[in-house]
């Protein structure tokens, strides 16, 4: 088993290195933090928008592992495992409406759309659907403990991590002004990159305006770095705001809606905020979007990218060319995430040096990471 | 079961054709001569109404429940 030293990630900004090669290249490491940053904390798996209504349910691989996010009877959003309490078997291949219940494919026990086990054929027999050792109130589908803020359905695997609203109660402060109804923008507003690297690095990249006068040079006519501020929450989040936001407009000089009783505040200011372990929320006046990094292996990362607004009938030909304007200030990232991926197999490179004044908002997320491995590393002792 | 109704069954498994395969394995099991046959097919139609959420699911669970056969 890898272990790392993680004493110097831990230290002070200005002595700071950053994570070691090994949490980008090793597999060892990768299912380490699996564990620690991902199955261990509220880690983002979806949108609500991708289960609209009720009976929606979309087959979801997290982590290798089968999960079913579906939108029940009553319109709640929930997570399961993906698989029947007989054998184990995928009870969802692909997306569907679920009409009434769920049937296994392999021997058709049936779950309703909240989990309950509701049926099991022949389990006594031919005919005989009931048996005393198969009590179904035991044996509903195995429900992920999920929360959905900002649309983003929110998953904590292990199930032992604090209640949503205390885990993320920093950020839900910060941003409680934007706590108002948002419309996800639909299909134009919906796209996902893939990217050569590990999820971390999006993080990473994502939390610092450092990069950006150099790798979004279209942004110096307006938005220079000095503009910029660093958000930092220790142990939960980090990011950057811009004092200098400008809303989109269309050729009739027409703006999106704003959000209803932001403030004015907000007027002229955006933040960016990479809410720990994988998802990236930006908030501006009149919209918002979320990214959710999936890991889809060490070294393979895909950003699912939404966008949302404050009205549902938002005009199509802004959205489209805001969405685009989005996608091409995230494709401008891809070379560096990648670059910095390829990085991590020169085998001497000792995690890098952080700028004190410019680098803490990512100092302050490998902190996190190091931290909650060091934790993860304490509790495995000690089952030991 | 006539081999009429098994080409029925077979053609609406096919499909699917979930209306169908209700009435169809509710017409077998009505048509069984032992109760061990007919609850077997009337579990059938059972899992297909509740797939489909077809209101018939109600009257084949009370089939069921009336010969000890489902909760």
């Amino acid at each position: 088993m890898t272990v790392t030293d993680l004493a110097s990630v831990r230290a002070p900004v200005e002595t700071a290195n950053g994570l070691p090669n090994a949490h980008y290249i090793d597999p060892a490491v990768y299912t380490e933090e699996k564990h620690a940053l991902l199955y261990a904390q509220w880690a983002g798996l979806a949108v609500g928008a991708d289960v609209p209504e009720p009976g929606d349910a979309v087959p979801l691989t997290f982590l290798g592992m089968p999960l079913l996010l579906l939108r029940d009877k009553d319109g709640d959003v929930r997570v399961f495992q993906n698989i029947c309490r007989h054998r184990g078997m995928i009870l969802i291949e692909a997306p569907r409406k679920i009409e009434g219940a769920i049937p296994c494919p392999y021997h058709s026990w049936c779950y309703s759309t909240k989990g309950a086990l509701i049926s099991t054929p022949h389990v006594g027999g031919p005919g005989r659907n009931t048996h005393d050792a198969i009590k179904r109130s035991e044996l509903g589908l195995i429900e992920v403990r999920s929360h959905v803020w900002r649309d983003v359905v929110w998953i904590n695997i292990s199930g032992d991590a604090p209640e949503f609203e205390d885990a993320m109660s920093h950020i839900i402060e910060r941003w409680r002004e934007f706590d108002v109804p948002m419309y996800h923008g639909g299909h134009d507003s919906r796209f996902t990159l893939e990217v050569q690297c590990n999820w971390k690095l999006a993080v990473e990249n994502y939390c610092e305006s450092y990069h950006l006068p150099w790798v979004h040079p279209g942004l110096n006519s307006y938005s220079r770095l000095e503009d910029h501020y660093h958000i930092e929450e220790p142990e939960a989040f980090s990011g950057q705001g811009t004092m200098v936001y400008r809303q989109l407009t269309n050729e009739n000089g027409a703006t999106f809606s704003d959000f209803p009783e932001v403030g004015a505040k907000w007027n002229e200011q955006a933040e960016y905020i990479a809410a720990y372990p994988n998802v990236l929320l930006g908030v501006h006046r009149d919209h918002a979007y979320a990214i959710i990094l999936e890991p889809r292996g060490l070294e393979r990362t895909a950003e699912h990218v939404h966008i949302y607004y404050a009205e549902p009938g938002a005009d199509e030909g802004m959205k489209a060319r805001n969405a685009q304007l989005w996608k091409g200030v995230f494709e401008e990232d891809i070379f560096v995430v990648e670059g910095m991926q390829k990085g991590r197999h020169v085998t001497t490179f000792d995690g890098g040096r952080f700028s004190p004044v410019m680098d803490s908002p990512t100092h302050c997320f490998h902190s996190w990471v190091a931290g909650k491995v060091e934790g993860y590393r304490g509790l495995a002792e000690a089952a030991e | 079961m006539t081999g009429d109704l098994h080409t029925r069954m077979l053609a609406a498994h096919h499909g699917p054709d979930r209306a169908a395969l209700i009435s169809l394995y509710t017409e077998a099991a009505d048509c069984a001569n032992d109760l061990d046959a007919s609850c077997f097919f009337l579990t059938h139609a059972y899992v297909f109404a509740l797939e489909a959420g077809a209101p018939q699911a109600r009257h084949l669970h009370r089939r069921l429940s009336g010969h000890g056969r489902e909760e």
